[in-house]
């Protein structure tokens, strides 16, 4: 489990993290999704110990990250643009987990291998990006985490090797119970992954929910009311569009309590459309200023 | 599972290593070129390069390893640099401890190893070469040893002070030499506006290691007799171990605090210029003063003529220090915030540093605390000592007479004049040495002028009889049982040549002592042979004739005191020495364009000096 309560960090006179509050369940996978500036890859070099913050808490498992070499031990980190040793080759890097990380699995690390069909003598810095990503991987999964952190990690990776990325990722999850935390602006592919959902905006955790839940808790209804007829009351309305007759509504609620608030302006036409996590995404942020903006240029 | 309480790494210990071995590589290259390199050299006999030389190549290689250990740094703490790389390093399940310790060791064994190794290869080589001599060979390894071990842990706490590899090494170096360089700065500063300061060298080269060592490891050899064709070790010894071994402990004593901060290390002042907080104004201001007082240096004394007034002075230096401050300001305020646009949020924090400049240097022309005007009393003297030649006097009439100058030379203080303009000028310093212990030393450049009473009373100080018997104690102190011979090395100006010319012999025994006391001491007492001449310029010196004469003593064990040197102008008064050195020697003497002496060089005479194989024939006399 990883836990993070009224985080606080600042950079000069930036305030990055404001107060924010985590909590991914042992065993989730949890998404973690913020528009640019938010916060989020500061949040996850707290989570790994890179830095310290100002005030506030940062656990896994319980026990503080920072300058605790045993929870470190069991936690496998991807940054969006991962670091290797000038000249080293996967061989080295292999080597040099294998000495840091007590858990370190070679058998896993040569079975990978046949994944990712990378050969161990090459000079990493000469692979292309998505075939450094792929080695970051293998050396991550090799490492046997109960923690994976990953920032951004299938940027640069092939349809295919996401594909197979994830499922050997998941499988973890379902194996072992190992807790998975990705940060990535591929909502689609989250959705696909994540079972937890957190957004967080201007250093602050506005919704974080089981993805069901959260789904559950938006609805979007496209409906056509009679002339003279307009939307009822009483409803929290986070977005709502029209193309002559028909509206397209964002609304929070659950769908019974929706339709059911709907109906009483007799509408002639409604139907209720699966929301995808890239709306909720998008209508969340908008009620708090991060709206898409309509710009004519 | 790893100890929870380890400080070592083998892994990260084994990384570094594999990965900067080129950069101990080259460390090896330099170091063998130093040592067995130049010893190689068949330029003397094995016994002198084994000895002399090996300990010479000792102060050497500790200044190479100036460069050996920043060079170790960059390179073991390369990864503080990079916001990737403090990230990896910062995630791996290792104590900060651990990181640094780990890292500080992978950088020093492979210096300490390089030195070794050079050290058992020249083992090897001298005894192959059958003239091996550890000893010297062992003073060498601890002498670099003990310096690498303070340059690479000076070079590691200075790494802790910045995020950017690039600025490290500036901030090593500025660290290393500050003390130095400001210490200069405000000498000069002393220098342009008091009148009669004497730069008396620098008193904080022990806080400017590099400086400071220059002058205290060096190479001593009592070996006067030494055959530099020999397999035998010269009699030499190395100074200043101490003082290395001292500055290691030091260098250690850094190195825990490098331990400290890094501990405390924000990974994300990665690529900052400064990476504490707190350092950053101290940064800024540093810079601002730091390049005001080296502009001052740099600058101010090549703008400034030499018939500036002091209001002329104090503008040139104040417009020079403030300028070269508000580009130091903004220079790091730009480094710090990186960004250009800071003049119009920092502009008010420069205002404090013009401030103080103008303050500073209105002090320092004004002379508040009464410099220039500070002559002592003659009851609080105990002696005086002069420049020229070290003349020392105690008599109360002759520091008398340099009292009168003193009061002389600042009163008639010269104002819009150049002194270095006119017919001669003299750079005259004095120093009082008072009867509480404590000292005074003034400067001031004479003009030459006959009428000027400054230039009477001093010379007059100088050329008493207690004066030239300081100067030419050697001679008044000549016994048989002492002293048994000396060498005449006689300088004049041929006209008709039109070049000095200059020639040599030896005097021993009766010889020695007749001209000794029947010319020079009379001739010293009573005439203005042995005068010093303040004001020497082209035409004087062909006028002149100059004599030394160089005693050598009996029983000398030390170079130093196998001869007295002393040499005097000679002029037309001191006849009998002039009469002497026509009667007896083949010098051609000329003291004035009329030719008064006349005397032919005998042919084959040598006219070098160098009086030390005259000393090996002189002890076969005796």
């Amino acid at each position: 489990m990883i836990e993070v309560k009224e985080l606080v960090k600042t950079f000069g006179d930036f305030r990055a993290l404001d107060g924010l509050d985590i909590k991914v369940p042992s065993g989730a996978v949890y998404g973690l999704v913020g528009p640019n500036g938010a916060g989020k890859s500061t949040v996850i070099r707290h989570i790994t110990g890179i830095l310290k913050q100002d005030s506030g808490e940062v656990k896994v498992n319980g026990e503080d990250v920072y300058e605790n070499t045993e929870v470190k031990a069991k936690i496998a980190y991807i940054p969006d643009d991962v670091f290797y040793y000038t000249q080293a080759s996967v061989n080295d890097m292999m080597k040099f987990y294998r000495d840091m990380y007590p858990k370190f699995d070679m058998e896993r690390f040569k079975s990978l291998g046949k994944v990712f069909g990378i050969k161990t003598s090459s000079a990493i810095r000469k692979l292309s990006r998505g075939m450094q990503k792929q080695v970051a991987f293998w050396l991550a999964l090799s490492m046997r985490p109960e923690t994976v952190v990953l920032d951004e990690p299938v940027d640069g990776l092939d349809p295919v090797m996401r594909r197979q990325v994830w499922n050997v990722l998941l499988s973890d999850v379902a194996e072992n119970g190992t807790t998975v935390l990705i940060s990535s602006h591929n909502l689609r592919e989250l959705e696909d992954v994540c079972d937890h959902v957190g957004i967080m905006n201007k250093g602050r955790m506005m919704i974080e929910r089981n993805l069901a839940d959260l789904q559950e808790s938006l609805v979007k209804v496209q409906l056509a009311l009679p002339e003279g007829k307009s939307v009822p009351e009483g409803l929290d309305i986070l977005h709502m569009s029209e193309l002559g007759h028909l509206k397209t509504i964002i609304v929070r609620g659950s769908t019974d309590d929706v339709t059911g608030k709907l109906a009483a302006a007799s509408p002639m036409f409604i139907d209720v459309l699966p929301l995808t996590l890239e709306e909720i995404f998008v209508y969340e942020l908008g009620g708090a200023g991060y709206e898409v903006k309509d710009i004519s240029i | 599972m790893k100890s929870k309480t380890s400080v070592f790494d083998k892994g990260i210990f084994k990384n570094l290593l594999k990965r900067f071995w080129p950069v101990f590589l080259v460390y090896f290259i330099i170091l063998f070129a130093s040592l067995p390199g130049e010893l190689a050299r068949p330029y003397n006999g094995l016994g002198y390069r084994f000895s002399y030389q090996v300990l010479w190549q000792a102060t050497t290689g500790t200044k190479i390893a100036i460069f050996a250990g920043a060079g170790a740094a960059m390179c073991m703490f390369s990864f503080m640099y990079t916001q990737k790389g403090t990230g990896m390093m910062a995630s791996l399940p290792v104590r900060r401890e651990t990181v640094f310790v780990t890292s500080y060791i992978a950088g020093l064994v492979p210096i300490v190893a390089v030195n070794v190794i050079v050290f058992l290869f020249m083992l090897v080589y001298e005894a192959a070469q059958g003239a091996a001599y550890p000893g010297f060979l062992f003073t060498w390894l601890a002498a670099v040893t003990l310096a690498d071990i303070f340059y690479y842990s000076f070079a590691v706490f200075a790494a802790q002070l910045t995020g950017s590899l690039i600025v490290l090494p500036a901030v090593y170096a500025i660290l290393l030499m500050t003390c130095t360089v400001v210490e200069e700065c405000f000498i000069k500063l002393f220098d342009i506006f008091l009148y009669g300061y004497a730069p008396a060298g620098r008193k904080l080269d022990f806080l400017s290691p590099p400086a400071y060592f220059q002058q205290k490891l060096t190479v001593e050899s009592n070996d006067f007799f030494y055959d530099y064709s020999s397999v035998k070790p010269m009699v030499c010894s190395f100074k200043g171990m101490g003082v290395l071994a001292i500055y290691a402990l030091v260098g250690l004593v850094f190195a825990y605090f490098a331990l400290r901060l890094y501990k405390k290390r924000r990974m994300e002042t990665a690529t900052d210029i400064v990476s504490i907080e707190i350092l950053k104004p101290i940064f800024k201001y540093c810079l601002a003063f730091g390049c005001a007082l080296a502009a001052s240096d740099y600058f101010g004394g090549s703008f400034i003529p030499e018939n500036a007034t002091n209001i002329e002075k104090l503008a040139i230096i104040l417009f020079v220090m403030i300028v070269s401050a508000f580009i130091g300001y903004f220079a790091a305020e730009m480094l710090i915030k990186k960004s250009t646009r800071v003049f119009k949020t920092s502009w008010k924090g420069f205002v404090p540093v013009a401030c103080v400049l103008v303050l500073f240097c209105t002090l320092l022309n004004a002379d508040i605390t009464g410099f220039e005007e500070n002559i002592p009393e003659a009851g609080e003297i105990e002696s005086v000592e002069f420049n020229y030649g070290d003349t020392l006097i105690k008599d109360p009439a002759n520091i008398e007479k340099t009292l009168e100058g003193h009061r002389a030379i600042v009163r008639n203080r010269p104002v819009n004049t150049d002194p270095y303009g006119g017919p001669g000028y003299y750079v005259f310093r004095m120093t009082y040495t008072l009867k509480n212990g404590k000292s005074m030393t003034r400067e001031y450049t004479l003009v030459e002028d006959e009428t000027a009473a400054a230039n009477k009373a001093f010379d007059s100080a100088i050329n008493s009889r207690e004066g030239k018997h300081f100067r030419f104690e050697p001679l008044f102190g000549i016994t048989g049982d002492t002293s048994y011979g000396c060498n005449i090395n006689v300088n004049w100006y041929d006209v008709e040549k039109d070049r000095y010319e200059s020639d040599y012999t030896y005097l021993g025994g009766d010889q020695f002592r007749e001209f000794v006391y029947s010319c020079l001491i009379p001739d010293l007492e009573n005439t203005s042979l042995g005068d010093a001449i303040l004001f020497y310029n082209e035409e004087t010196g062909r006028k002149l004739t100059t004599i030394g004469v160089d005693i050598y003593e009996k029983n000398a064990v030390v170079m130093d005191a196998a001869s007295k040197y002393m040499y005097m102008q000679v002029s037309t008064d001191a006849r009998h020495t002039l009469d002497w050195i026509r009667n007896n020697t083949d010098f051609i003497i000329i003291t004035t364009a009329e030719n008064e002496a006349n005397i032919p060089v005998q042919e084959g005479w040598a006219t070098d000096g160098n009086a030390v194989p005259v000393y090996a024939e002189a002890t076969l006399i005796d």
